[in-house]
């Protein structure tokens, strides 16, 4: 048995040494920007990566912005959790597009990531130490670490085009495409049903406003998407809290989008002078 | 709790450690520790199904010691019918009641488990095995944990004595056990989920693909299913050796064989054998008592008993895997292969011996593989189809002209490391297959620093390539 160990201990010794070297690698291309977050704001931005292209362009209007691609609800609604812990908001932006409550972004999401806003009692004992200890201190165990490595060592050499630049049959094309990604069917998830209802308890339990915001689409992804309703808005709305509808803002302004369903930083500076001017 | 779990990371380490430097000195606390962690590792999955794995195996362990404290050869025949009424009964309410009752949900591995009952309680009958006194030895012996969820179905007769004996902790044993568990991964992790994703798009789109991708994702998912099953069961097999329990073989490179009786012969041997140990022979036993005369209807009664018993047995082989006519089906086809085969086989060698053939030729043994293994994958696809209608669009989608259409699948850009981690596999399982395991000599006579860097490269080649989807289940676990 002696030998036995001692060959575990040596073989142990070196998956050690790779999974230190993969720690680093992780924690930097991995939760890098994951995890940078402000406190010192009183409204916060929750959103996936429509909220996302707005960058810090709201942090003037005292705005922080903690949305990240791919935020599901129930990342949001751990976030929530974290900002009522840590800081007093008194105002939560929200994204509430349609494709918010599809099982799309069910299955996509940050919920390995975002674990790391959550205390014990959200998750459990032994789920809380597995989440938040063994898969973030042993990478072996977090195979999404192995995927951004093989994105970094790999990566595309293709040069942003901008969406007003594209052919008219190209937008067409792509925002059809997107958007039958976003919508897979037309069933709503439960579970993400059940977080944004959280949220909504959570806000109203800490007397905090909750804002939804419907961001900019493009007037091809509108068509492409038309008849697709994930109804979050109403969700929030039929709590008695304010929805700011901008899907068909820029509708004829193409030249405020990286792509069919995300804003360019001119689109997002002019969204955030506009909402959050109108909010002051 | 499923082998390649993060759960599963913490929690054998911790049983393995327990269970040889603090239990290890005693037998008796060894096997109660085994038993609790059999236990708690069923509970992990569901808790509230742990009673229904309990009663089982306890209703088995009483069936037994009534026979064997019996003189009475009625009342052991009477005790070995409840027995089996009583399981199978609970087996086939379990599994079948979704024939009428959409939605109910089958307690995971209930058919390995009460298969194993089955086992134990004929054989203690046909005073194979000796009933277990002990009840913790015979309750851990019908619910050990690494058998418990999809296999292999032991037979009691080759486990009791290994749990009733003190082990010994054997290195080669244990090392064994660690590169079938690495080989096991690399088979379920990289090939068998990661053929799972295009396999599943196909099967799911069968209407809009054309025949060269059919033929494509049927070929993928016989790779899956392999690599799956028989990944599970190396893992299975690997972890009991670390515990220093011998389990059965259940796989032995099914589709490297020659025939359809060969490929049996390999594939799911626990449960093949099972059928045929505990139905087919029995059953062809009983009718060639009633059948004295050598001919039946004109027929070969030796024929006939066969046709008779591979039908019956099929057809409860299919009926094992759930309650879907896919799976009859498929046992079906199956049986009609094997009699197929069984008719055939005096006229090939008479056919072989005229044009002076020998039955090893290379080119005759190369076609007859290729044939077996299209049968095979034909097979798979009546296995793996929803419904019969999906299974015969399927087959005829592939006989069409779009069979020599340019193969076109969503990911279809990205399969090739798939293509070349298939090859590798099948390489290694090639040169291991004389081997119980394909792992279990390769590189053994490198040198240390050589063959641990091959292990680290699988293990590597796992964590970057691998499929890691908490939504690709074992197959085997829906049955």
């Amino acid at each position: 048995m002696k030998k036995f160990f001692t060959n575990i201990f040596y073989f142990s010794a070196i998956l050690l040494t790779i999974n230190i070297i993969l720690y680093f690698i992780g924690k930097e291309l991995y939760f890098g920007h994951y995890a940078d977050h402000s406190l010192e704001q009183k409204a916060y931005l929750l959103s996936d990566s429509h909220g996302q292209a707005v960058k810090n362009f709201a942090e003037k209007y005292g705005v922080h912005n903690f949305s990240v691609g791919s935020d599901s609800y129930e990342d949001m609604y751990r976030k929530a959790l974290y900002l009522i812990r840590n800081s007093q908001p008194d105002t939560i932006y929200i994204s509430v597009d349609e494709h918010s409550l599809t099982s799309y972004r069910e299955r996509k999401n940050n919920l390995d990531r975002s674990v790391i806003y959550c205390a014990p009692e959200d998750l459990g004992y032994y789920e809380y130490f597995k989440q938040k200890y063994l898969k973030h201190y042993i990478p072996l165990f977090r195979p999404e670490i192995a995927e951004v490595i093989k994105i970094y060592k790999f990566p595309s050499d293709k040069k942003p085009v901008l969406w007003a630049s594209r052919s008219a049959e190209d937008r067409i094309n792509r925002a059809v495409k997107r958007s039958s990604v976003n919508f897979p069917e037309q069933e709503q998830s439960g579970k993400l049903k059940q977080s944004l209802i959280n949220i909504i308890d959570l806000c109203k339990k800490n007397d905090i406003e909750l804002i939804g915001i419907k961001f900019p689409l493009t007037k091809e992804y509108i068509e492409a998407a038309e008849g697709m309703s994930g109804s979050a808005d109403s969700i929030i709305a039929v709590n008695g809290y304010k929805v700011l509808d901008c899907t068909d803002l820029y509708i004829d302004r193409p030249e405020f989008f990286a792509d069919q369903d995300h804003l360019n930083d001119d689109g997002a500076k002019d969204l955030v002078k506009r909402i959050f001017t109108a909010e002051e | 709790m499923v082998f390649n779990s993060i759960d599963f990371a913490v929690f054998f380490p911790t049983v393995f450690i327990l269970y040889w430097l603090v239990f290890g000195r005693d037998m008796k606390l060894q096997n109660v520790f085994l038993l609790i962690s059999s236990y708690a590792f069923y509970a992990f999955y569901n808790w509230r199904l742990l009673p229904l794995l309990f009663g089982v195996s306890f209703t088995a362990y009483v069936i037994g010691l009534g026979m064997e404290r019996t003189g009475s050869k009625a009342l052991r025949g009477f005790l070995l019918l409840d027995g089996i009424i009583i399981l199978a009964g609970t087996l086939a309410v379990f599994k079948y009641y979704d024939f009428f009752y959409e939605g109910f949900i089958l307690p995971l591995g209930i058919s390995f488990y009460i298969f194993l009952s089955l086992s134990y309680i004929i054989d203690v009958y046909q005073r194979k095995l000796k009933a277990c006194s002990d009840p913790v030895d015979a309750l851990l012996t019908l619910s050990f944990f690494t058998i418990l969820l999809a296999g292999p179905i032991q037979r009691p007769v080759s486990l009791l004595p290994q749990i009733q004996t003190k082990r010994v902790f054997n290195y080669d044993l244990a090392a064994g056990g660690l590169r079938q568990i690495l080989w096991g991964l690399f088979m379920k992790m990289l090939i068998a989920d990661n053929c799972a994703v295009y396999a599943n798009d196909i099967f799911a789109n069968t209407d809009t693909y054309g025949g060269s991708t059919l033929i494509i994702g049927a070929a993928l998912y016989t790779v899956q299913i392999y690599a799956d099953f028989a990944g599970y069961s190396e893992i299975a097999i690997g972890i009991s050796k670390l515990l220093g329990i011998e389990l059965m073989r259940n796989f032995a490179y099914p589709y490297f064989a020659n025939d359809i009786v060969e490929f049996w012969r390999r594939w799911h041997i626990s449960l093949t054998s099972w059928f045929r140990d505990y139905i087919f022979l029995p059953l062809s036993f009983f009718i060639s008592r009633r059948i004295p005369s050598e001919k039946f209807l004109g027929i070969n009664t030796d024929l006939v008993i066969y046709i008779a018993g591979i039908c019956f047995t099929w057809l409860l082989t299919g009926l094992w895997h759930g309650s879907n006519y896919t799976f009859i089906a498929w046992g079906l086809f199956h049986g009609s292969l094997l009699i197929i085969y069984h008719v055939l086989k005096k006229p090939r060698k008479k056919i072989l011996k005229s044009l002076h053939i020998r039955h090893d030729n290379f080119i005759l043994v190369s076609f007859e593989r290729i044939f077996t293994l299209f049968a095979i994958i034909i097979s798979w696809i009546i296995f793996r189809a929803e419904d019969l209608h999906q299974a015969v669009s399927y087959i005829s989608g592939i006989f069409s002209s779009s069979l020599f259409s340019k193969p076109e699948f969503s990911g279809m850009r990205r399969i090739n490391p798939v293509l070349i981690f298939g090859m590798i596999f099948f390489l290694i399982e090639w040169f291991g297959r004389n081997e119980t395991s394909a792992l279990e000599k390769f590189g053994l006579k490198w040198k240390r620093a050589l063959r641990w860097t091959f292990y680290l490269t699988l293990i590597l080649c796992v964590y970057f390539f691998g499929n890691f989807s908490s939504a690709v289940e074992f197959i085997y676990f829906q049955f």
